[in-house]
């Protein structure tokens, strides 16, 4: 890619991400002149740098951008959240390009009709006539096109949906969801949610255009759409989409624009001859022979489009409730030998394109023009330094666009002056030097028309000085080099793990104590060594949680907004810092949380429970000694631990009694358990597949765990406990049959020897009593069916927490605990569920490490 | 749930997400693995997409009408026939729609 462009996409990117930042600031906090000049100028020089580039749809939706920021900076309009909502749904689309244009190097091809109803919502705010061509839009809006797919619907179920919109008089929605690859992730099951579209009548699946080989298939990654038509009216089936309505596609229609997809006639002559026959049926309003004539017929066309059309004229004429202009334009293209027109819709001219693509070749011109217009129009003293800054910045970049490297930097000087002197005139002046005398002219003629595609040259030269500056201190690294790094000190821990061994040999061996102690002397050195080693790399990949957290304050009010419910965000410990695919693999479950507090957990009637209007959700993190805390905790109404045991008994998850030993917190526990979620989770976002046991599942993946607490009426906190990292394992090692087998440390409560007399049978298992507690003892050597060892008088017992109940291991003898590199079971391996994998002990042994989950289930 | 009969796969009740990746398996088990999914009362869309997207022969179709109409030999050379007979004039696809239908209520009801 072009250095300028990659350049651009970097700083674009920051643009956005500030501008968003300082949206939602402004929402929170309308009247700050600072916030908004703020916005203002990330937008404009956005705006400016984009317009270097052939991406005209982009400048204009920032253009448009800028226009309603302008008019909010000198108090024309007053902000409205539903405003916002629309800037920030133009900065997800420049986004969406922006990411579009890193992949392909050009706008996607739909972008200027995408563009223009975002470009129309924005203008719409500052009301009087909207340049650009409106009315195309408005045209396309009452004439949708109807989406190509309803083409390959089955002939049947079109007839279906013309019938049933006759009888109801409704329009029919056609949807195409298209979730994104990723969504699994999410916890969504799309095929599940397109399935509950009401009153659907048609569902097919959009497949890819190529399967990949199974070999190479990854089976979490979405490749599939869904197409579905429906009777139902277009705001429900908004509403069940409303999660996914970025990847869905709903459009509604009248059902006679359906007639379209019934067929296209060869022109068969005969069908022509015949057809006056029909006409006259038509036209009497005779519907009965009409349909007689047309029955009769079908045999002789079959599979043509003449035969096709036949069929609906058919199937739709003794309907009543069909119209006629329906049947009549079915039975003009029967006798004409033409296409289908949809009726009662009248043909559009084509709707004039805007022109939109200009070329460049004085966009430094225009570019300068345009500042100094800015600069002259400013009358309200507080904007004037932004506009001078950015102004002058803007006018630099260009200059050097130009290689007029000289008039930049005394552009820039001039600025830095005018700055200085709060008057913009200096500025305006500099800029008139460089124009003047003849391309100004041309410049104040041209720009109320131009402006959408206004270039600001040269975002580069700048940036990349400021790069040059950050180089000296800050390094990027690719993570692949931190990997391989900390691969290498994996290594040195264990090759550093066999000099104790070294030391042990040299004195019973060799004989020489001496060379043993030096032995170990030298063994601790490089253990504080690769300690310290192993530590800085650690730091070297962790990153503060703000960069998951930084997601939510957009998330969280667009959810808010579309739940109808106030919501504060509160962030806190977003300094904390945790490993990098710590951090990585935290936004899914948080997400998955914070939706499940805003839906169910906060109440939609909060005034009626005595509580303030505004929900508080709170989203912390913390350190806890080589832990990292996340708490996403919400002040609603709470979960009920008696509607808890009743639903798993409900869904089977637990008998009666069980359910009734559990206690209040095990019982809200039940939230996480597989299969639960759902009913739990139903209220109104059903049917969105999985729910808590895959956050569960992802955060115990990644070798954590999670913990829910809940008082009725006052809120629920939801615990993320992980490790700072996963480089490293704890684990302690123990003996059975005279195996060595590893198990990590923190499934461990605690070793306990108990004589084998204290050990009674309950039914076919065994069991154990600890401080008044029973306890499942599991025989490691059977569950592992290794040789049985003879029973002694005592029984080294391991108690393990799986799934927080407490297990007994019976085990021949406790080993030591160690830090280790546990890697996971490779090729033939993998498929052994009792094994987390293997670690390389110091002696060169290796260490099978247990998955107790496995083993004791 | 997934279980494999020797050259049959089998998927029972409800196939979660968990499922998509020991079917990827079995599927590329070698030989020419056929399906039955007779006891098979709903998948996860990733286990749709792995089913629409192997070559396996569906042995016994499953018994939720919809599942059974998007699987189907879609991509088995026959997969012309099929779409013919759906085409064809009478009112075969308007029933199976209508079957698919009543068998969801029944399975909302009993749920």
């Amino acid at each position: 890619m072009n250095p300028l462009l990659a350049q651009f996409l970097v700083e674009a990117r920051e643009q956005v991400g500030a501008t968003t930042d300082g949206l939602l600031e402004l929402e929170r906090n309308p009247g700050s002149a600072d916030l908004l000049n703020g916005v203002f100028r990330s937008v404009h020089t956005l705006k400016g740098s984009s317009g270097l580039f052939e991406f005209p749809a982009l400048t204009s939706v920032l253009h448009a951008g800028e226009d309603l920021l302008v008019a909010l900076r000198e108090h024309h309009l007053v902000l409205d959240p539903a405003m916002l909502d629309q800037v920030l749904a133009a900065l997800d689309l420049v986004s969406g390009w922006l990411d579009h244009i890193d992949d392909t190097g050009l706008l996607p091809d739909d972008a200027a009709e995408r563009g223009a109803p975002v470009i129309v919502a924005l203008r719409g705010w500052l009301g009087g006539p909207v340049p650009g061509a409106p009315a195309a839009v408005v045209v396309e809006e009452t004439r949708c096109a109807l989406p190509i797919w309803l083409r390959d619907v089955p002939e049947p179920v079109l007839l279906e949906a013309v019938e049933r919109s006759a009888a109801t008089g409704a329009p029919l929605v056609a949807v195409s969801y298209r979730p994104e690859a990723q969504c699994f992730f999410k916890g969504d099951d799309p095929f599940a949610l397109i399935r509950q579209v009401p009153d659907r009548l048609h569902l097919d699946v959009e497949e890819p255009e190529a399967w990949q080989p199974l070999a190479e298939t990854d089976p979490f990654s979405c490749v599939i759409g869904f197409r579905a038509l429906s009777a139902a009216p277009k705001g429900e089936v908004q509403h069940l989409l409303r999660y996914v309505d970025s990847q869905s596609e709903i459009v509604e229609f009248a059902a006679g624009q359906l007639v379209q997809f019934a067929g296209r006639p060869s022109g068969d002559p005969l069908a022509r001859e015949l057809g006056n026959a029909l006409v006259m049926h038509h036209e009497r309003g005779d519907r009965a022979a009409l349909a007689a004539a047309a029955a009769a017929l079908i045999e002789t066309f079959g599979e043509t489009g003449e035969g096709a059309l036949l069929r609906w004229i058919a199937q739709l004429a003794p309907n009543a409730g069909v119209g006629a202009p329906l049947i009549g334009s079915l039975v003009t293209a029967f006798a004409t030998g033409s296409c289908p027109v949809a009726p009662d819709l009248p043909d559009h001219p084509e709707a004039a394109v805007p022109a939109s693509t200009e070329e460049l070749p004085q966009a430094v011109v225009r570019l300068l023009g345009e500042q100094r217009e800015m600069l002259l129009a400013v009358r309200n003293e507080a904007w004037i330094a932004g506009c001078i800054g950015s102004a002058a910045k803007v006018a630099a970049k260009g200059l050097r666009y130009a290689r007029r490297n000289a008039e930049a930097e005394g552009m820039t000087r001039a600025g830095e002056e005018a700055l200085a002197a709060g008057d913009a005139s200096i500025l305006v002046r500099a800029i008139t030097a460089v124009l003047d005398p003849g391309p100004t002219k041309a410049v104040d003629v041209v720009r109320p028309k131009t402006a959408t595609s206004e270039a600001s040259p040269a975002a580069t030269p700048a940036v990349s000085e400021t790069v040059h500056e950050r180089a000296s201190t800050v390094l990027r690294v690719d993570q692949s080099r931190i990997d391989a790094l900390m691969n290498l000190i994996g290594e040195l821990v264990v090759a550093k793990n066999g000099l104790p061994f070294l030391a042990r040999r040299a004195e019973n061996v060799y004989g020489s104590r001496e060379m043993a102690r030096e032995i170990k002397e030298q063994h601790a050195v490089i253990d504080r060594i690769a300690l310290e080693l192993r530590n800085s790399i650690m730091q070297v990949r962790m990153l503060p949680v703000s960069t998951v957290f930084q997601r939510f304050p957009r998330l969280v009010r667009d959810l808010s907004r579309k739940l109808g419910k106030q919501v504060e965000l509160v962030i806190e410990g977003e300094d904390t810092q945790a490993d990098k695919t710590v951090i990585e693999n935290l936004f899914e479950p948080i997400l998955h949380l914070v939706r499940n507090s805003l839906d169910h957990g906060i109440e939609a009637e909060r005034a009626a429970a005595g509580k303030p209007e505004a929900a508080t959700l709170t989203l912390s993190a913390s350190q806890d000694n080589d832990q990292v805390v996340i708490r996403v905790a919400d002040d609603g109404r709470g979960i009920d631990p008696v509607v808890m045991r009743r639903k798993a008994v409900e869904k089977g998850l637990l008998d009666e009694e069980a359910a009734g030993r559990l206690s209040d917190s095990e019982a809200v526990n039940l939230i996480f358990a597989a299969g639960f979620s759902t009913a739990a989770a139903v209220t109104d976002v059903s049917g969105r597949g999985v729910g808590m046991d895959v956050v569960r599942t992802t955060i115990e993946k990644s070798g954590g765990r999670v913990e829910v607490a809940s008082a009725i009426g006052v809120g629920t906190t939801v615990s993320l406990h992980l490790p700072l990292s996963m480089a490293v394992t704890r684990v302690m090692t123990l003996s059975v049959s005279g195996s060595q087998f590893g198990i990590p440390m923190d499934e461990i409560a605690e070793t306990v020897r108990i004589p084998r007399s204290d050990v009674v049978a309950i039914k076919d298992k065994e069991a154990f009593l600890l401080r008044d507690r029973i306890i499942p003892l599991v025989h490691l050597d059977r569950a592992l069916s290794l040789p049985p060892k003879e029973a002694a008088e005592e029984v080294a017992v391991l108690v393990v927490h799986v799934d927080k109940q407490p297990v007994g291991l019976a085990i021949e003898a406790f080993g030591e605990g160690m830090e280790v590199i546990v890697k996971p079971m490779e090729g033939p391996l993998a498929d052994l569920p009792g094994y987390l994998g293997t670690a390389l002990l110091g002696d060169g042994k290796v260490l099978l490490v247990l998955n107790l989950k496995e083993v004791v289930e | 749930m997934i279980r494999v009969d020797g050259g049959v796969i089998r998927l029972v009740g409800y196939c979660p997400v968990e499922d998509a990746e020991p079917l990827l398996e079995a599927l590329q088990g070698g030989g020419a693995p056929s399906l039955d999914l007779g006891g098979c009362s709903s998948v996860h869309t990733a286990v749709l997409q792995l089913l629409l997207a192997s070559s396996a022969r569906v042995l016994i179709p499953p018994p939720d009408a919809l599942l059974a109409r998007l699987l189907p030999g879609r991509r088995d050379p026959d997969g012309a026939a099929a779409e013919e007979r759906a085409r064809s004039g009478d009112a075969n696809g308007i029933r199976a729609s209508e079957a698919e239908r009543a068998a969801e209520t029944l399975a909302h009801s009993s749920a």
